[in-house]
């Protein structure tokens, strides 16, 4: 019989809140800055409105180093910028910038797909009706791809809460903190359980409420 | 835009007259999706200008020609209506380009909605609405700043043959009542036949023929005109078969009232010569009837000169197969 007698509760529960600060604050960010490169890439991208094949080089490079690095060696590198934004590299806020840093890329990868797959047809029919370039990306882009980009944003959130669990490793804070401290450091086995379980139902929570909107957005 | 330029078309020069339905009739590939989109820059020419009214939108600013876009109403082959929205939203869009206030946004809507019989379907979304019902709302969209010009990219190529009749009708209509110039393009010659005063038939990238729809027609020169026009005639009767006949062969053609004249019946009565219709069409071009046979007339030499003789002087263009 399993026991939880390591299990302190009220700091499971702070753990739980720190999580899904991270989470939050972290994604809020991530949706703000990766939703402009998103689009920003896709303009630039070939046939596209704003055709400009060296910014779109540039910028899909960046894009592709910043996913290649695994996400523990990315908030090492990232300290002195965490540091100077923050003023500390620990604890709940020093883990916030490299969660934005780590997660932008691979969210603006994402919108640049939902995008792409806009009826160019649908495009033209605006351009035809005197749509301006800014008309096209706030009424037609954006709106066209709303199901694809709220998924794309559930698929990021969940990513989010995986990286908050990895930044334990710096002292990050929150569930994967805890995990790590007691589970892994003190062997306490069932702080262990009790942390991945609540970080199972979170993500369960996230794909759960995305798949509602997503059938909610979709009209096709 | 792209590394290579393509030559889709060149030397095209093309008036289309104020309140008329101009038709450009053409293979696939042969450059008239292309031409149609010069007109309103969604593909710019590599050289040459493009007027519509006494503006020249090749000479034109981004902004300008935005502006300008808004007199020029498009509908497409696959529709290309917002997903996302509703039948009214849709409808509306160019009018929120266009920066009008949310009431007079709806009212004008409203209208359009009538215009187009869709009230009912106001709050649907595209993937609700069946083919004729979607490209209703993209007319409804295309008039919505009250356009002078209305480009049609194969506005009915995705449709049934009997919506096809209805969207025709509704073209004809709204060019009848709001004067708009409409310019087509297509590939069936029905379309051409039952709404255009004018063609242009276009093969890789040439007009090969233009006139008014009547004598294009029915006096088809270009190989690749009369294949258009094959599409709509009853073959009744191969070229083979004609040259075996022995008597004269003719080809007859009656515009207007005279097709519903018993003029042939009148013209052999009086003589001993008799006739044999080998193949025939009679039907209707736009609001005008016509008609054209391939006859055979047996008989005397000169009786049959006389026929024709009298033929001619009813009206009937007369000529030898």
């Amino acid at each position: 019989m399993m026991s939880f007698e390591h299990v302190r509760w009220p700091e499971i529960w702070e753990a739980t809140k720190d999580t899904l600060y991270m989470m939050t604050a972290s994604l809020i960010f991530t949706i703000l800055f990766g939703l402009i490169l998103g689009v920003i890439l896709f303009l630039t991208s070939r046939r596209q409105l704003l055709q400009q094949p060296l910014v779109y080089g540039v910028l899909s490079v960046i894009v592709n180093i910043l996913r290649s690095v695994p996400f523990v060696i990315l908030m090492i590198l990232i300290m002195p910028v965490t540091k100077f934004i923050t003023g500390t590299t620990l604890g709940v806020e020093g883990s916030i910038p490299p969660l934005i840093v780590a997660a932008t890329p691979f969210f603006a990868r994402l919108v640049e797909t939902s995008l792409r797959e806009v009826d160019r047809g649908v495009i033209e029919a605006a351009q035809a009706m005197g749509a301006s370039k800014w008309d096209i990306v706030r009424r037609v882009l954006l709106r066209e791809s709303r199901p694809g980009l709220v998924a794309a944003i559930t698929i990021t959130a969940v990513t989010l809460v995986s990286y908050t669990a990895m930044s334990g490793v710096i002292g990050g804070g929150g569930l994967g903190d805890l995990a790590l401290r007691y589970g892994y450091q003190r062997f306490q086995t069932d702080v262990m359980i009790v942390t991945v379980a609540l970080l199972i139902v979170l993500v369960q929570l996230l794909q759960t409420i995305g798949d509602v909107l997503v059938r909610r957005f979709s009209r096709k | 835009m792209g590394a290579a330029s393509v030559e889709a078309i060149r030397d095209v020069s093309l008036e289309v007259r104020k309140g008329e339905i101009f038709g450009i009739i053409g293979h696939s590939g042969a450059g008239k999706s292309t031409l149609l989109r010069c007109v309103n820059l969604l593909e710019k020419p590599t050289s040459g200008s493009v007027f519509v009214g006494d503006v020249e939108l090749t000479g034109l600013s981004e902004g300008q020609l935005q502006q300008q876009r808004r007199r020029i109403g498009m509908i497409f082959q696959h529709f290309n209506l917002l997903s996302m929205s509703t039948v009214r939203e849709n409808i509306a869009f160019p009018l929120l380009l266009a920066k009008l206030s949310k009431a007079e946004i709806n009212k004008r809507v409203d209208e359009l909605l009538q215009l187009v019989q869709l009230e009912q379907h106001a709050d649907k979304y595209p993937a609700q609405l069946s083919g004729g019902q979607k490209q209703r709302v993209g007319i409804a969209r295309a008039l919505a700043n009250n356009p002078d010009v209305l480009l049609c990219d194969e506005a009915t190529s995705a449709l049934d043959p009997q919506t096809t009749n209805a969207i025709l009708a509704l073209l004809l209509d709204i060019n009848a009542k709001l004067g708009i110039t409409i310019l087509l393009i297509t590939h069936e010659m029905n379309v051409i036949r039952s709404i255009c005063d004018r063609v242009a038939v276009i093969d890789q990238g040439d007009i090969v023929e233009m006139g008014d729809v009547l004598h294009v027609f029915l006096n088809p020169e270009h190989p690749v005109t009369r294949d258009f026009v094959d599409q709509v005639s009853d073959q009744g009767v191969n070229g083979q078969m004609l040259r075996e006949r022995k008597g004269r062969l003719l080809r007859m053609t009656y515009i207007g009232n005279l097709t519903y004249e018993p003029i042939l019946y009148n013209a052999v009565k009086p003589t001993a010569v008799q006739f044999a219709i080998l193949q025939g069409t009679v039907s209707r071009m736009k609001q005008t009837p016509y008609g054209q046979l391939i006859v055979e007339l047996i008989g005397d030499d000169m009786e049959i000169e006389r026929v024709i003789s009298v033929l001619r002087q009813e009206g009937l263009e007369v000529t030898a197969v």
